[in-house]
């Protein structure tokens, strides 16, 4: 300190020795400052995710193929990144050599494979919303932690929602086929002569016997499937639309009234719940519950089969008596009334029977069987699962895409020794992005 | 003036020195590290695949401690750790520390959670209700409806 003091007498300005406390840059000095806050950054997410996970009630996590995680997405993920890891440190090496060219080859590779990264990682997210699974709560998720009578509940809005759209589709496309139908008429009328005109109004009006000839009735064939083709390439016209609709009023009857009914009747009790359960399983499967809701559904049908007897005694006894009765008898309506309930009643046991005879393999159900509907699901901390994983793996995406905006600001650079410095540091974020990944494949793909 | 030109060369010498010490490691070395890592990869995702996850502490284990080798070959050559001095540790430990501590101070008030829940608690929960028989967590939701079994716990089932 004296000879600098001194020296500052005899030179003028103070002359100050940079002195490194560590043996490496200020550069990787500070990277390494941020690698150590971005270490507990992710201890910490990741930490948080095994104690909720493990904190979570005995076998409710889902796993992963309930929420639809593919192993080999998560697996070609990692040889993705690893792979990349490989090819920046290559790129560093080469630069090191003074090998520009090279190390650029490598750094645009490193690039490249951070993009398909993030490809595989949107193809992740996109089949996990098509499927109603978000991080974010109703109406957007349809993800129910637990099977009882709200979820129920969500399930009959939802089928009342699609009833209401498929029968006001139903009329709409109708008009609109009647409008289609009047417009080939219309072209079929101009094109014709007068003579035949005549003859096809007078057909119309049903004034004259007059046959259509062959052709007549194929070219507004031709004209008609034509409108519907239209109809349906603007999504106006579905062929589906009746069967559609059948589905959703038999799961109205058999899904919803029936369980609905029979938890009123019993209500907080260990039938209350599994009836919600088995609602639960035949909308979403998931294999926890198979043994469960196999013996719980075993025991209804045989319950259902008196009942059904019952039923079907009940409707005979009211025929009889309806036979029995005069046709001007007062009572006759209320009798005609009751006849109506209890042939509903066996169309409705019936139909919960077609509905238990098959159930759904794991990974079925409805939701699957038919895609339109996507009822609401039964995946016990299903909604927990939603939020770390997008948590995870957005924060996690976030990071490689702040790499590959660093590695498309290098790219133009002439990668020589003097770069060094400066790939080094990207490599080593590149390095920490690969190794979080390490710990979430197997925590979120394989556990 | 000639000082100057001194400390201006000491720097230069020092990052090349710095750069030369850094210059670990070869090409050959990090295939070998790179191959290594595909080869645990396919081990990890073969444990998840076999009879290991029979017992799932087991296959979690097994693919815990892969992925610790993983990352501790990503950490040392990769990362080029291996070659460093030791304010690698001076960096990495505290932070590595304080990551445990954080996730420690969740484990009463968010692992546990459901340890202590009453009936009712369970009735209202948002998870699915689990039963606390004698002691035991039992779940409700796995076993037979009519009761038989219902000591079963299906750990074993994933």
């Amino acid at each position: 300190m004296a000879d600098n003091h001194h020296d500052d007498h005899d030179h003028g300005p103070l002359q100050l020795q940079y002195q490194p406390a560590l043996p490496i840059t200020i550069g990787k000095l500070c990277l390494w400052l941020f690698l150590s806050t971005e270490i507990m950054f992710f201890a910490a997410l990741i930490g948080t995710y095994i104690v909720l996970r493990w904190g979570a009630p005995a076998n409710t996590w889902p796993a992963p193929t309930d929420v639809h995680v593919e192993e080999w997405i998560g697996a070609t993920n990692t040889f993705v990144l690893i792979f990349s890891s490989f090819t920046i440190v290559a790129a560093l090496e080469a630069a090191r050599a003074n090998l520009a060219a090279r190390a650029k080859t490598f750094l645009f590779a490193t690039f490249i494979l951070g993009c398909v990264f993030l490809g595989f990682k949107a193809y992740e997210y996109k089949s996990k919303f098509a499927h109603g699974i978000y991080p974010w709560g109703s109406p957007r998720s349809r993800m129910y932690d637990k099977a009882d009578v709200y979820y129920v509940a969500a399930v009959r809005a939802r089928l009342g929602d699609l009833r209401l759209d498929l029968d006001s589709r139903k009329v709409l496309d109708g008009t609109r086929i009647d409008l289609e139908k009047k417009k080939a008429l219309d072209d079929q009328l101009a094109e014709v002569g007068d003579a035949e005109h005549d003859r096809i109004v007078a057909r119309l009006m049903g004034k004259d016997k007059i046959e259509w000839t062959a052709d007549d009735s194929q070219t507004l064939e031709a004209a008609l499937e034509k409108a519907k083709d239209d109809l349906a390439d603007k999504g106006g016209w579905s062929e589906h639309l009746d069967e559609e609709l059948a589905e959703v009023l038999r799961l109205q009857g058999a899904l919803v009234r029936w369980t609905e009914r029979e938890v009123a009747l019993h209500p907080n009790g260990e039938k209350a719940e599994a009836m919600m359960m088995t609602a639960g399983y035949l909308v979403y499967p998931l294999h926890d519950f198979e043994e469960y809701v196999t013996s719980y559904v075993e025991q209804e049908r045989i319950e259902n089969k008196d009942r059904l007897a019952d039923a079907v005694k009940v409707v005979a006894a009211v025929e009889k008596q309806l036979l029995d009765l005069a046709d001007d008898a007062p009572e006759r309506a209320a009798m005609v009334q009751q006849l109506t309930v209890a042939q509903d009643e066996v169309q409705l046991i019936k139909s919960r029977q077609e509905l238990l005879s098959d159930l759904p393999e794991p990974h079925g159900g409805l939701n699957e069987e038919h895609h339109f509907l996507k009822l609401p699901m039964f995946i016990p901390s299903g909604n927990m699962w939603a939020s770390s994983y997008f948590l995870l793996t957005g924060f996690h995406a976030l990071h490689v895409i702040v790499g590959l905006i660093i590695f498309a600001l290098a790219l133009p650079l002439r990668l020589d020794p003097a770069r060094g410095g400066f790939l080094e540091a990207t490599g080593l974020y590149w390095h920490f992005v690969d190794l979080v990944w390490i710990f979430l494949f197997p925590l979120l793909y394989l556990f | 003036m000639s000082d100057h030109d001194d400390s201006n060369a000491d720097a230069h010498d020092a990052e090349h020195d710095e750069s030369h010490v850094g210059h670990h490691g070869s090409m050959k070395l990090f295939v070998t590290v790179f191959i290594a890592l595909i080869v645990l990869t396919t081990i990890s995702f073969t444990a998840a695949n076999s009879p290991l996850m029979n017992n799932p502490m087991v296959g979690w284990s097994v693919m815990m401690a892969i992925s610790c080798a993983k990352a501790m070959l990503v950490i040392s050559f990769f990362m080029h750790m291996l070659w460093e001095a030791n304010w690698k540790f001076v960096l990495t430990i505290p932070a590595s520390m304080m990551s445990v501590f954080l996730v420690l101070m969740l484990v009463p008030d968010v692992g546990l959670r459901t340890h202590r829940y009453s009936e009712s608690r369970w009735r209202y929960a948002s998870e699915p209700q689990e039963e606390h028989v004698a002691g035991e967590v039992h779940i409700e939701v796995s076993p037979d409806v009519d009761g038989d079994e219902s000591d079963d716990e299906d750990e074993g089932e994933e």
